[in-house]
């Protein structure tokens, strides 16, 4: 380990459908595991989509107040245990305080949750004056002791991206010496599954949950919520070198862009994702053939994974017939605000494991997308460079690439 | 982007000048006339659905953008590699209220599927960035009351970050947020209110606002109470319109964070040479004090 530039992953937190430790998620992902199933915790019997991955229970970090904790809503329960959890990883928690540690999360729809969940719960939040209302991101800074800025960020289901993105220019800039990025969503409740559902944008496959989600699969019918989270603790190449930390990976590279063509459906020109993807690995001075693994945004939706196919064919050229694609929200379901945060982490797994997780369900690829997947079980390989696609509602198209340091 | 950000130089202010500006103020029921055209006589005109769906301050954010195309006579500029991003203030409350209402009197089938589109933190960059025709990076920040400088320091790392030609960045949000009723209903003197900012690249000619960020160093807590969520209107009139050479007008904004705003006067020499002409560059060191009026 001899770089020294850089921002480096030193530290991770999670808590996903498939597991609420790094290792369960990556246990999970490379056995083939799905974590969708009938959802739990509410009825659904009027729901038109009645499945989802979801996390049943967040744990209580350590140090926190069992009680407490377990009154918070469940979207706050999350950020603490993943940001608690990156932080202990990284070896900074008990040291926090010494340095300046940014926050910056991705959490799309924290108001509609929240309030949500008071109404139906009998209380009045919504309608009571707004002016303490706190957002989870100044409460949770201020909870942890954190003392760098802390900024909420929303592209819909590519808010990770952007996140990591914003966090790697923090430290740049020297705003922080460190600073704990990713994403957060608990969004698998009565309303949004029901809002979603009615947009007509789920898997109405509810009796066969496990196999619901099959993005790129020629029968897929929908894409299957989930809920969950990633945090990240990144800080520069030369402070993790100097203290000798355990070090995930690089963040090498970020490109972003708008489609501004619909609100919601990905737009049919595929230039602006392309483009997204090719700002992407110019920062990280990486040519297409260098890609070692794509973790994909396929979202099972018919429209979205033969869009998306259309932009890696066109960015890698040649090598799009040997890159290994997955996309995990096969496994996990599409955990919204928090998609690309869990995918970064999947491609972290890659990384670390020198293991490709696999596109499960996909039992007939369509001829749309045909690219070179990583089929229904993981397999070996060595990854030096990941690519992980985020597209969202209101037309954005990102794309992360992290490096093996 | 500097490669060097592990050096011991410390931290960096963020510089860009601004190419326009316009804040819109109206009241609630003003804004259905804004929906169906949010810009003054000559803005593009969009299809009549095209904010059927919007949010209040989806709308009135859109129609200061307009405002301050039409005010700085930025009409036949290209938008096209322009970034969006937006701070709403609690987006989609009063239509939240009834969405919750019409699900517990009707279930699963009564919840609109253009509650998620469109009360969203990304909504408002979303359509922006739809309206204008941008292809560059859009997306939404904050949602409470400190999103007014959560999304100061998104749109200054994102400059630094991505090269772009210029990015909008709207504050949007209803005053009062006071208490409303199961209709959605609140203070009937509610007002919806944006203000519109374009950021683009520092230029010589000294005839735009120049806008500095600093973010300090040391790790002392700063939580104190937000600032005014327009505070960058506040500032904006501070500084006034008549361009004046070396005025500049500042305003803390807690947690070691600092927003200038000066009419540029000898700026090479001020920022120790560092190139400029780049899409928002870094300078070191602390610049906003010297002969500032500092507003805490």
């Amino acid at each position: 380990m001899t770089q020294n530039h850089g921002t480096w992953i030193t530290g991770v937190g999670t808590a996903t459908p498939l597991g609420n430790t790094y290792t369960a998620f990556a246990d999970g992902l490379l056995a083939g595991r799905s974590g969708v199933e009938r959802v739990t915790g509410f009825d659904v019997g009027e729901h038109p989509s009645q499945i989802a991955g979801q996390v049943h229970q967040v744990p209580c970090p350590l140090g926190e107040d069992p009680a407490a904790f377990a009154r918070l809503h469940r979207l706050e329960q999350l950020i603490r245990w993943c940001c608690i959890g990156a932080l202990s990883d990284a070896g900074w928690w008990e040291r926090r305080h010494e340095v300046r540690v940014g926050l910056v999360l991705g959490v799309g729809a924290e108001w509609l949750e929240v309030w949500e969940a008071d109404t139906l719960a009998g209380g009045r939040a919504i309608l009571e004056p707004l002016d303490k209302a706190e957002a989870l991101v100044s409460r949770t800074r201020r909870h942890l002791g954190l003392t760098g800025p802390a900024v909420s960020v929303s592209a819909a289901c590519a808010s990770g991206n952007y996140a990591l993105a914003q966090a790697k220019q923090w430290l740049e800039l020297g705003w922080v010496d460190l600073c704990v990025a990713g994403a957060c969503d608990m969004a698998v409740t009565p309303m949004s599954l029901a809002g979603f559902g009615n947009l007509r944008a789920l898997s109405r496959r509810n009796s066969d949950p496990q196999i619901a989600s099959r993005p790129f699969d020629r029968q897929r019918d929908g894409f299957v919520m989930g809920e969950g989270g990633a945090a990240f603790v990144l800080e520069p190449a030369a402070t993790a070198r100097r203290r000798g930390a355990k070090v995930y990976a690089e963040v090498a590279g970020f490109g972003a862009s708008s489609d501004a063509h619909n609100m919601v459906i990905p737009s049919p020109d595929p230039q602006p994702a392309i483009a997204a993807v090719r700002q992407a690995l110019a920062d990280a001075k990486v040519n297409p053939d260098e890609v070692d693994y794509i973790n994909a945004h396929a979202t099972s939706t018919p429209v979205g994974d033969a869009a998306e196919t259309r932009v890696l064919t066109t960015v890698l050229g040649n090598a799009v017939s040997r890159t290994p694609i997955s996309s995990t929200k096969s496994m996990t379901g599409h955990l919204l605000t928090a998609a690309a945060a869990v995918e970064a982490l999947a491609c972290v797994v890659a990384m670390e494991r020198a293991a490709l997780p696999p596109t499960i369900n996909l039992f007939e690829p369509d001829p749309e997308c045909d690219l070179c997947h990583v089929a229904n079980e993981a397999r070996p390989g060595r990854v030096k460079v990941a690519v992980s696609d985020s597209f969202g509602f209101g037309g954005s198209n990102t794309c992360l690439v992290l490096k093996a340091v | 982007m500097n490669p060097n950000h592990e050096s011991a130089a410390g931290p960096r202010a963020v510089v860009c000048d601004l190419a326009a500006h316009a804040a819109v103020r109206v009241p609630l029921d003003a804004v259905a006339g804004l929906r169906r055209q949010p810009g003054p006589p000559g803005s593009p005109v969009l299809p009549v659905t095209f904010l059927k769906h919007a949010d209040e301050q989806t709308v009135v954010g859109l129609s200061a953008i307009f405002q301050a195309i039409a005010n700085h006579g930025l009409r036949d500029v290209s938008f096209r590699d322009w970034g969006v991003l937006a701070a709403p203030r609690f987006l989609g409350r009063a239509a939240m209220i009834t969405a919750q209402q019409r699900f517990l009197a009707e279930g699963a089938w009564g919840v609109s599927p253009h509650v998620i589109p469109h009360r969203s933190l990304h909504s408002i960059s979303g359509t922006v960035s739809h309206a204008l025709k941008t292809n560059g990076p859009n997306f939404g920040v904050g949602g409470g009351h400190g999103g007014a400088v959560e999304v100061l320091l998104a749109a200054a790392a994102l400059l630094e970050r991505v090269r772009l030609p210029g990015l909008w960045v709207v504050w949007a949000a209803q005053e009062p947020d006071g208490a409303m009723d199961l209709a959605g209903h609140g203070d009937p003197a509610t007002a919806c209110r944006a203000l519109a900012v374009a950021l683009v690249p520092v230029t010589l000619d000294g005839n735009r606002p120049r806008l500095q960020l600093e973010v300090g160093g040391g790790t002392e807590r700063g939580d104190g109470p937000f600032p005014d969520y327009f505070y960058l209107e506040t500032l904006l009139n501070r500084l006034g319109t008549a361009p004046e050479p070396g005025r500049k007008v500042v305003q803390d904004l807690g947690a070691g964070i600092r927003v200038g705003l000066e009419w540029p006067a000898r700026f090479v020499a001020r920022t120790n040479g560092v190139a400029i002409g780049t899409p928002g560059f870094a300078a070191q060191g602390s610049y906003l004090t010297a002969g500032a009026e500092i507003e805490r």
